[in-house]
């Protein structure tokens, strides 16, 4: 028993313990598990450091690619574009616009479809086999999926688009004011059904006392949502919320296969750029403070994750 | 009487009830439809998807051009060798790892394991250029070793997260028992511990085989012509002119339906995997 409250503890070195310590450390049993985790540090440390490292320095030189050009120590001078020139802004605004409303979409839609899951007695399983598909699909056929539906020559939500007269002139996917927009839905039918899972396995915590005592109170169905159910599955939203903003930031297959960033830098999101930037234009000064900055983002984000079902979540338990 | 007003509220019983049958049938079928005209078109003629025909005679053309005329298995060998040995090194030394995170006492426990977890975190386009220069420099581009380092960034915390979330969950009780009955430690481990976590090293190394098979962007840079996952040459057929969509279509459906079955098979540990274990089902 004293193990269990010594794991949950971290700062457990109180003066009684001391003695404990002491006696345990010798044994081999620290040895035994560094052991087994050993292999995994080093090649973790290996994959991590090295590219980090890489990063930061390239990220402060400019970096002769011609050859017989050497590197040239620049400073800070990388890290103040990414964060005044216009273009760069235009990607963070754009990283924002494409984050924010894809979270807010799929949250929405998430909790609706957890409480509705929720509320069902029959094909709870059918639909939840139903709506968890698109979840496995390979990003890229996503891509090439929606790429196909809303081809204004091919495309059935095209066609069916094009019958209320609506982008008959331009594909929506090279429309400026449309592609974000497109990318956002195109992510929000295949990841809504993460939010679902994770709200739905909180629901079902829930004990149905809860509800009939609130239903008691006179509470309707909406005050039992918003005082009852809500409160409770704060949580789990939050954790969805943190883990979507993370792999939104992370990935941007979708959009390479699409839009290419394109048009006209519309759906330009930060990780675009940064390939586009590093990889096609071989900018790599420019492309690394960038992406030590989104890196840095995300570890923060990621930090508050750990967090929050570490230690601050486990009191509602 | 006062409980019977409240549940029933201002909408007539009937329809509240229906109402989540009907969220939820509305939301299948916005899942289902693009998924079902993928399906229909693969089985497309040319003419008959420029035409959007809804009636049309099926034909297997597609599939026959992307299973015989196509470098397409060649590149699904390439994917399923990738994701699978990437996924079984990931498994393997998750399994150990995580046990070790799961027992450890160590100081800074919460540290290392938020540092293991971080490494995952990194963004694509991050971790691309530094490996990109890294693999120039020993050679790797265009290896399989290459794909299978590149995936072990993500599968291998991922799977020490994993499995210390399944170890966590076995009372050190059970291997201390065995520790008592004369086994060393390493015999605790392999011959107790492992088997009542089987399903769950299963179910990781599904998840893992998942996330690998469905990358695009690494395999996109780090492999060349023969090494090409399938993912990849699906983009590249949409690279060229006058794009075969029943094509495109035919291999979308070779890359996703593997996958989608691997999903329904974990499905019980899906949540729990999507979340490193921050969510159990």
């Amino acid at each position: 028993m004293a193990e269990a409250t010594g794991t949950a503890d971290p700062e457990r070195q109180a003066p009684d313990g001391e003695q404990g310590l002491v006696q345990r450390l010798p044994t081999p049993s620290l040895s035994f598990e560094m052991a087994l985790l050993l292999p995994s540090i080093v090649f973790l440390a290996v994959i991590s450091f090295i590219p980090l490292f890489a990063l930061l320095w390239m990220s402060v030189m400019e970096v002769g690619i011609v050859a017989g050009r050497s590197s040239e120590f620049v400073g800070l001078e990388h890290y103040a574009d990414v964060l005044t020139d216009a273009r760069h802004i235009n990607s963070w605004w754009t990283t924002v616009l494409y984050v924010g409303s894809a979270l807010v979409l799929q949250t929405v839609l998430g909790v609706l479809l957890a409480v509705s899951l929720d509320a069902v007695d029959r094909a709870e399983n059918v639909f939840t086999s139903v709506i968890i598909m698109p979840m496995m699909v390979a990003p890229v056929v996503v891509g090439l999926l929606w790429d196909f539906m809303l081809s204004n020559t091919f495309g059935l939500y095209a066609f069916i688009l094009h019958q209320f007269g609506l982008f008959t002139e331009t594909p929506i996917l090279a429309s400026d004011q449309f592609a974000l927009p497109a990318l956002v839905i195109m992510d929000t039918w295949q990841w809504t059904p993460l939010i679902v899972l994770i709200v739905l396995a909180r629901l079902k915590s829930i004990p149905n006392q809860v509800y009939e005592a609130a239903a008691i109170d006179g509470a309707d169905p909406w005050q039992r949502f918003r005082y009852v159910t809500y409160p409770l599955i704060k949580p789990a939203i939050a954790i969805a919320l943190l883990l979507r903003s993370m792999d939104l930031l992370r990935f941007f297959d979708k959009i390479f296969i699409t839009t290419g960033g394109g048009p006209a830098d519309a759906t330009k999101v930060i990780g675009m750029f940064i390939y586009e930037q590093g990889l096609r234009y071989q900018n790599y000064g420019p492309a690394s403070a960038l992406g030590i900055l989104l890196l840095v983002v995300t570890i923060v984000i990621g930090f508050l994750f750990v967090e929050y079902f570490m230690g601050g979540a486990g009191d509602d338990e | 009487m006062s409980e019977r007003q409240a549940t029933d509220g201002l909408v007539p019983r009937r329809v509240r009830e229906a109402l989540p049958y009907v969220v939820l049938g509305l939301y299948a079928l916005w899942t289902l439809v693009p998924l079902a005209w993928m399906s229909v078109s693969a089985l497309k003629r040319r003419g008959d998807i420029i035409q959007l025909s809804f009636v049309f005679e099926p034909t297997l053309k597609n599939f026959r051009l992307v299973f015989f005329e196509s470098g397409v298995p060649g590149f699904l060998f390439n994917s399923v060798l990738v994701a699978s040995v990437s996924a079984l090194v990931a498994v393997f030394f998750g399994t150990l790892g995580g046990y070790a995170l799961s027992r450890s006492d160590m100081r800074g426990k919460k540290h290392l394991a938020f540092w293991i977890i971080s490494t995952r975190m990194a963004p694509i386009a991050v971790a691309i250029i530094p490996l990109f220069f890294l693999f120039t420099r020993l050679n790797l581009l265009g290896t399989y070793a290459a794909l299978i380092i590149a995936y072990s960034t993500f599968n291998l915390p991922f799977a020490i997260w994993m499995m210390r979330s399944f170890f966590d969950e076995i009372p050190e009780s059970i291997e201390e028992a065995a520790l008592v009955d004369g086994a060393t430690r390493w015999q605790a481990f392999r011959k107790t511990l492992v088997p009542l976590v089987a399903p769950g090293i299963g179910a990781t190394a599904i998840i893992c085989v998942v996330f690998a098979w469905n990358d695009f962007l690494f395999a996109f840079m780090f492999s060349n012509q023969d090494t090409q996952t399938i993912p990849v040459s699906a983009a590249q057929q949409i690279g060229q002119e006058g794009i075969d969509w029943g094509i495109v279509m035919a291999t979308g459906l070779v890359i996703l339906a593997p996958m989608v079955a691997f999903g329904m098979i974990v499905r019980e540990y899906l949540v729990e995997g999507l979340t490193m274990g921050a969510v159990k089902q």
